[in-house]
């Protein structure tokens, strides 16, 4: 018989305990909470699986593991685990871990680590943006101009959002590379075609755009519009206006800075879409997960981590000043009040994008249909050389 | 001896008259000259035991042994063991001077007297039905019935919730021995006593609390100790194996083991039964259903000692599979009320859907005693420490305050036996201690 080695490393168990609440040193493995996950397959059960690498610390299964990312965290496998060990926040934990082992700058650990570190990290980058602003713009606004020639849409888009969206682009891909070789390269059991990454490529748009897999969490048999009207979509749906309300107001603002500094709005399609709809989605978007997480009444919002709270609050305060700013605008208020209300606006919104997107919550918008994108790809690469094999 | 006399005047209460409250009680009179009441709420003695098909470790049918302790109890010498049936305790006063207690003692109605002759005309004239908990109300009875094959006392008993009493009364015009007075009375009274036994058992945990289970909600889910009831030759479907539902014999039958034990939301111990029983009702089916084949989903088979050997005989059978790995939901096929649920086969790390004609839930024990103790009252000074999980397995040896059976912890019908002699060696060293003291 051969032996098999088993690497642990308790340093990693005691890492994930950090990170989460859950208390999956408890669990028995007795297989609950994959038998009622809505969510998990027949190839791919989880999270019973999950429980036991992290409970003994197998770095190399878990970094590989693409399972946490296919969790939504209905809530199902907490519900109804009788250790009452959590595996539903275990998955959380796991994908707080996912994006520190993703991130080979070291960052994201030492922010999920410590709230201090991430206190000090979007500190830096605040103060970057305020020298930068001081030296293009001054903190004194001359009288009598209008807010077009004190802050130049060209600088702005020059000196902060293009270099921005580059540092982003590049930085997530590089993580993004980093995840595709733990997860996919590096797994020898499985090859995948290279026709397979085109036909496949429409799981990843489809899931960044419509986030279905909340909707399968219940699993009962009520048609789809019934489960509508009994709120079963909720958590869903508000993520999804969220999520395109940002993904719009991110958009416009990086290709279209001009026209939201300028208070005469031309196109109708952007009021409505900019100043109506996504001002609203972020708004009520944010609102409504800072009272999930307060009322902690659903599984997913029962444990927040301070990285769950960062993101949501600078987010919605990015959306509050945002719309501030985009009143005066309209409304024609002092140039002044609009010059510094600019600058706060930048102050918390460049922290959030430069800190949260990849090194921290928000990476989750490309690693989760990422994560999807490469379990459909092996697990249709498998079924082909099965197929092959018969 | 000389202290035979006092030995009458300090009488041994048991609560509970099933096997292990039967046990104690005989060892105590045939090792002493102590007198011993047993209180039964049933009744009838031999509680749950009789209700089994077959009990471990050698798999005799009930009445097999229970037989041999009715006998025992007949020829106790001149009647040291009293029994009260369908009687509770009321209140439990502890006596200043420290000698005993005072136990008042509540006795339903006795409407049938010993004229009983079980010919069973009553019955036949009886014109209410009443659920059958003896078969877990898988059947029904009527008003007057005899409560099980082995009762003891021999005779019918009268169901007074079902019984119309004065506006009926044809089982009085049948009878033909006199036996039966519908116009009986309760009966209060008090005993005075040494020492008290909690020998008062267990019941199957209320497995509708686990809402995703479906018991109660599809009928062919039930529990293990409906599947006894099944299997037993006297039982609803005289010893044939069929699911309520539609009365078909199953062959396709999952056990679920720690259905709701080891579980922070429901018993959060181990019955430390329920692997034998599965394993024990999986080989029933097999036998009297060879084309069956039963799967037994556990989360770590748990057969302790020589028990080890029972798991292999059942392993050593073909057609009964283990799944590693338990369900967590269980939903109903509508048209022909078999069960489907999802289940992950941790072995080879596939989650399966799987199809049966049958569930049976492998429930756990949970202690009588702690909801029998909210109805008596309680004198101050008197303490029984209940724990956590309501089992007495601390004894008051001070005070001559023991338990038996599983009032004391989870145990078979074996060990129960062993816990009854273990507790009636203690009560008569307590008795032999005061006696010199």
């Amino acid at each position: 018989m051969e032996n098999t080695k088993i690497k642990t490393d308790n340093e990693l168990v005691s890492y994930i305990k950090n990170i989460g609440e859950s208390n999956f040193k408890k669990c028995f493995q007795c297989g609950t909470c994959s038998a009622v996950c809505p969510l998990s397959t027949e190839d791919r059960p989880f999270p019973r699986k999950e429980m036991i690498l992290s409970g003994w610390g197998l770095k190399e299964q878990l970094v590989g593991d693409l399972n946490p990312w296919l969790c939504y965290y209905c809530g199902e496998c907490s519900k109804n685990c009788p250790r009452k060990a959590e595996p539903g926040e275990l998955m959380m934990s796991l994908r707080r871990f996912l994006i520190s082992a993703y991130d080979w700058t070291g960052i994201s650990k030492l922010l999920y680590k410590s709230k201090y570190a991430e206190y000090i990290a979007l500190f830096i980058v605040a103060l970057i943006v305020f020298i930068e602003w001081t030296i293009l713009f001054g903190l004194s606004p001359a009288s009598g101009v209008s807010l077009n020639q004190l802050v130049s849409p060209e600088k702005i888009d020059y000196f902060f959002d293009w270099p921005m969206t580059v540092f982003l682009a590049v930085i997530l891909t590089s993580f993004i590379y980093n995840m595709y070789n733990k997860t996919v390269l590096s797994d020898k059991s499985v090859k995948i075609p290279i026709k397979l990454y085109f036909t496949e490529a429409w799981s990843l748009i489809f899931n960044f755009f419509t986030q279905y897999r909340y909707a399968k969490c219940d699993d009962g048999k009520e048609p789809f519009y019934k489960k509508l009207m009994d709120g079963k979509y909720n958590f869903w749906l508000t993520h999804l206006f969220l999520m395109i309300s940002y993904v719009a107001l991110f958009v416009g603002i990086v290709f279209f800075l001009d026209w939201f500094q300028k208070e005469n709005s031309l196109p109708v399609l952007h009021i409505v879409l900019f100043d109506y709809f996504a001002s609203i989605g972020l708004m009520f978007g944010t609102i409504y997960f800072v009272i999930k997480r307060l009322t902690k009444k659903i599984e997913r919002s029962k444990f927040s981590h301070h990285t769950d709270w960062m993101f949501i609050i600078l987010l919605f305060l990015t959306g509050l000043t945002g719309i501030i700013l985009r009143v005066a605008i309209v409304y024609k208020y002092p140039v002044p009040w609009m010059f510094y209300l600019y600058l706060i606006h930048l102050l918390i919104l460049f922290p959030m994008l430069v800190i949260e997107v990849p090194f921290s919550k928000w990476s989750h918008l490309a690693y989760r249909p990422m994560g999807i994108y490469f379990a459909n790809l092996k697990e249709k690469a498998k079924n082909m050389e099965s197929a092959g094999i018969d | 001896m000389n202290e035979s006399n006092n030995d009458n005047e300090n009488p041994v209460l048991i609560i509970g008259g099933g096997h292990s409250g039967v046990s104690a009680a005989l060892e105590i009179t045939e090792a002493s000259d102590k007198k011993v009441y047993i209180i039964e709420k049933r009744p009838y003695l031999g509680g749950r035991v009789l209700q089994m098909y077959k009990y471990f470790p050698k798999l005799c049918p009930p009445f097999c042994g229970f037989e041999i302790n009715t006998k025992r109890i007949k020829s106790s010498a001149e009647g040291n063991i009293n029994f009260f049936v369908s009687s509770t305790v009321e209140e439990i006063d502890k006596e200043k001077n420290g000698t005993g207690y005072i136990v008042k003692i509540r006795q339903k109605p006795q409407f049938i007297n010993d004229n009983c002759t079980i010919c069973g005309e009553c019955a036949r004239v009886c014109p209410e039905d009443r659920p059958n908990e003896f078969n877990y109300d898988m059947d029904t009875t009527k008003a007057i019935y005899l409560s099980n094959i082995s009762a003891f006392p021999l005779k019918f008993t009268v169901d007074e919730k079902y019984c119309q009493f004065s506006s009926c009364k044809k089982c009085e015009e049948a009878c033909k021995y006199n036996a039966i007075n519908l116009n009986a009375s309760e009966n209060v009274f008090e005993l005075k006593v040494s020492t008290i036994v909690f020998a008062s058992g267990w019941k199957p945990y209320n497995i509708e609390k686990l809402e995703n289970l479906g018991f109660g909600k599809f009928k062919n889910v039930i529990t293990n100790v409906m599947m006894e009831r099944l299997a037993s030759d006297n039982g609803p479907t005289k010893g044939k194996i069929l699911r309520p539902s539609d009365n078909k014999e199953v062959n396709n039958v999952a056990f679920i083991q720690c259905a709701g034990s080891r579980n922070e939301n429901h018993l959060p111990y181990c019955s430390a039964v329920c692997c034998m029983a599965s394993l024990k009702q999986a080989l029933y089916l097999r036998e009297k259903n060879p084309s069956s084949s039963p799967t037994i989903f556990y989360i770590d088979l748990r057969t302790p000692g020589r028990y080890e050997n029972f798991l292999n005989k059942a392993t050593c059978d073909k057609n009964i599979k283990f799944n590693k790995g338990v369900v967590g939901k269980i939903s109903e096929e509508t048209s022909s009320n078999d069960l489907i649920f999802d289940v992950e086969d941790m072995l080879s790390g596939k989650k399966m859907k799987v199809k049966a004609e049958m569930v049976v839930l492998a429930v756990g024990m949970v202690p009588n005693i702690k909801d029998d103790l909210q109805d008596i009252k309680i004198s101050e000074g008197l303490n029984i420490d209940i724990d956590e999980n309501g089992f007495i397995f601390k004894q008051d040896g001070l005070n001559g305050i023991f338990s038996a059976g599983v009032s004391k912890f989870p145990l078979d019908v074996y060990a129960s036996g062993q816990s009854a002699t273990s507790s009636a060696l203690s009560v008569l060293q307590y008795s032999y201690r005061k006696g010199n003291g």
